[in-house]
């Protein structure tokens, strides 16, 4: 999975911990290997991406240091 | 406060269901030649209000009949599986009396043929929601 955004997903790897260091807590937006800004809010940058690139796949991720996943309890996902 | 009242023939047995329309959110609806030809602008669909959804969901290859590019993944767990990822978008949803909502959902294959999307409580952390069990009934308030 997640192949449509491996090159954004390696980008923040790459740039995490100067990420961490900065702006723990915001909204990064990604677009292939560069880091196009951080953001207070998800909308916001989702709304950028959008902006500046149009309908095509980028990437908008919570800065944190630990990841923790969505929860589905009721077992409704076929996942 | 804008919200909407479903009647459910069975709200016990067939739990929080009702019909909603899915469509790209609105800074996506607003480019112009934005979405792929042949995309659909709104899309009806089955829903069910899910309080153990941490976020909303809407079925394998909804996104992409909306012409729909992802804005992220988010790793998620069930009870059969942990970390799993999957891609996030940015969607309306179109409930009963014309309330919008404007969220991210996850894609995902759901379980059963008649539902296809998940109301989570990213949608219910902005809202009221009041069930009327012997009424058949509930409330979703914005």
């Amino acid at each position: 999975m997640a192949s449509v955004l491996a090159k954004e997903i390696r980008a923040y790897e790459k740039h995490r911990d100067d990420l961490l260091t900065d702006s723990e807590g915001k909204y990064v937006l990604i677009k292939a290997d560069k880091v196009v800004g951080t953001f207070e809010s998800k909308f916001d940058a989702i709304h950028e991406g959008y902006r500046r690139f149009g309908n095509v796949p980028f990437l908008v991720k919570k800065i944190v240091k630990i990841e923790v996943p969505l929860d589905f309890v009721s077992g409704l996902l076929k996942v | 406060m804008p919200s909407f009242t479903t009647q459910v023939s069975n709200l016990q047995s067939l739990g929080l269901v009702l019909e909603i329309g899915v469509a790209p959110g609105k800074v996506a609806e607003e480019l112009q030649g934005a979405r792929p030809s042949g995309s659909a602008g709104l899309l009806s669909v089955s829903a069910m209000i899910d309080t153990g959804a941490a976020c909303s969901v809407v079925a394998a290859g909804l996104p992409k009949k909306l012409g729909l590019s992802p804005v992220g993944v988010a790793r998620i767990s069930t009870p059969a599986a942990h970390a799993v990822e999957c891609y996030e978008y940015l969607v309306r949803f179109v409930f009963p009396n014309e309330v919008i909502c404007e969220t991210t959902v996850i894609e995902a294959s759901l379980r059963g043929h008649h539902i296809q999307c998940l109301i989570g409580r990213d949608v219910l952390a902005e809202a009221v929601l009041v069930y009327v069990g012997h009424n058949d009934s509930f409330t979703l308030s914005f």
